[in-house]
């Protein structure tokens, strides 16, 4: 491994080692980003098995598709954006995505101020799989991701607002989960 | 724009998350990775593939060899200067190698040169030819005839006359000038491949005897071909098996899919067969 690290000292070294089809920079990209790549999947799909499944998937879209990066960005961001699409395939082909109109309002105003850094990186994944998955996709879409309700729309399929309400009510519904995790906590 | 505390709080702590796969994921991707490597490998062995190139192109140059062995006439082509001014569409042209074998029984061409350059001579080919095997290029460029020609062929071959060792027929001017307008309307430009000594006609257009043992008129000159060899003008040519072959390497240049059955043999099979697998 130290031999292959000394190899793929930078990005762009990667991407060409990649794009010849070297089996040792596909092994390296994966020690390098599958760990990342593995989170991403995880926070749309909440089954690690699964996420696994498409984060390999993933993988094997990115080694067919190296020649169509062209250092525009970065690599990082484009593999990311690869991964997130394979994600979203997933669910779209398992009928994942419902869109929870009906989801009850959540009126509680939660302060954010002091309390997340008592939160962990588990505690939020594990909250942010207990939200609806149409809540999840968008929030995931618009909040982590960055796309827009216009590219987030184009994605899944719905409407802009339909996108915004949806990221409306993921909100109120994390801020109520946070504040009980976090309540939780303080009480332990 | 500010960000709402929800989406900064997960953004902040979820984007550059991470989770270790179990080891099964790893095992998974590196089969994931042979696959495709036994699926597409091949393409990127260099030498392999420069040896499979080269195997093709062999084969390649094999086939058309072959191909064009039987058919490869030498050429000569001797005659009269004067000739070419009497008959210029019609050019009558000798198979040497199979023909000087034939019989004397093969009948004769003749062309009588007219007077004027106008008048052409419509040679006649009697049924004695018939027999005499024909090659493929003969065929190929009877082929092109249009029906006004093979009709006014065939009114000429059954027309046989009685001394068929001298069958020169010489039409009359109209009806063989309006013959080759209709050749050199229809009739295209073909591969002219044997074209053999020419007998130095004599100035005599009158004499109707020739010493030309066979000969082949080239296709804007009107010929007669026996019915059974008109069948072989519809079998496949033996050129589309290199156009397929070239096709199959086009589809390997583009990157698509190869059907080695229409190449003949398949270069995986090689490759494992070379390397023992």
């Amino acid at each position: 491994m130290v031999k292959i690290l000394q190899l793929f000292t930078n990005e762009g070294q990667l991407v060409r080692a990649l794009q010849k089809g070297d089996p040792k920079a596909q092994r390296y990209f994966y020690e390098k980003y599958s760990a990342r790549m593995l989170a991403v999947c995880v926070r749309y799909l909440t089954d690690q098995m699964e996420a696994e499944d498409v984060m390999i998937e993933g993988f094997m879209k990115v080694f067919e598709r190296i020649d169509q990066y062209k250092g525009e960005g970065s690599f990082e961001g484009w593999m990311r954006r690869l991964i997130t699409n394979e994600a979203l395939m997933r669910l779209r082909t398992r009928r994942h995505i419902e869109i929870d109109i009906d989801a009850p309002e959540v009126h509680q105003q939660v302060h954010f101020e002091g309390i997340e850094n008592n939160l962990e990186v588990e505690d939020l994944m594990a909250i942010l799989a207990k939200l609806p998955t149409g809540y999840r996709t968008v929030f995931n879409l618009y909040a982590i991701e960055g796309y827009s309700h216009a590219e987030i729309a184009e994605q899944l399929g719905i409407n802009e607002s339909t996108s915004k309400s949806q990221l409306h009510r993921a909100r109120a519904l994390l801020q109520q989960m946070v504040s009980e995790v976090e309540g939780l906590k303080w009480k332990a | 724009m500010k960000k709402h505390p929800v989406d900064e709080l997960f953004s902040r702590k979820l984007r550059d998350a991470e989770i270790t796969p179990r080891d099964e994921a790893f095992q998974k991707f590196q089969q994931r990775l042979q696959t495709k490597e036994r699926r597409i490998g091949w393409w990127q062995q260099g030498p392999w593939l420069a040896a499979a190139g080269v195997s093709l192109l062999l084969m390649a140059g094999g086939g058309w060899w072959l191909m064009s062995q039987p058919s490869d006439t030498t050429v000569a082509l001797s005659g009269t200067t004067a000739k070419k001014a009497t008959a210029p569409p019609t050019k009558v042209i000798e198979s040497s190698p199979i023909t000087t074998a034939l019989p004397q029984a093969l009948a004769s061409n003749e062309v009588m040169p007219q007077a004027t350059n106008k008048t052409t001579v419509a040679p006649t080919v009697p049924k004695a030819v018939a027999k005499a095997p024909v090659k493929m290029r003969e065929e190929t460029k009877l082929e092109q005839l249009s029906p006004i020609q093979e009709s006014q062929i065939a009114q000429v071959v059954t027309t046989p006359t009685a001394e068929s060792q001298h069958s020169v027929k010489v039409e009359d001017a109209v009806k063989s000038t309006t013959l080759t307008n209709a050749v050199a309307e229809v009739a295209k430009p073909v591969e002219k491949t044997v074209v053999l000594q020419l007998p130095a006609l004599k100035e005599n257009t009158q004499s109707k005897e020739a010493l030309v043992a066979s000969k082949e008129v080239e296709t804007n000159s009107s010929v007669s071909v026996p019915s059974s060899e008109t069948d072989l003008l519809n079998q496949p040519r033996k050129s589309t098996r290199m156009a397929k072959v070239w096709q199959q390497l086009k589809n390997a240049k583009n990157g698509e899919k190869v059907d080695w059955d229409e190449v003949g043999f398949h270069p995986n099979k090689l490759v494992a067969k070379a390397i023992g697998k």
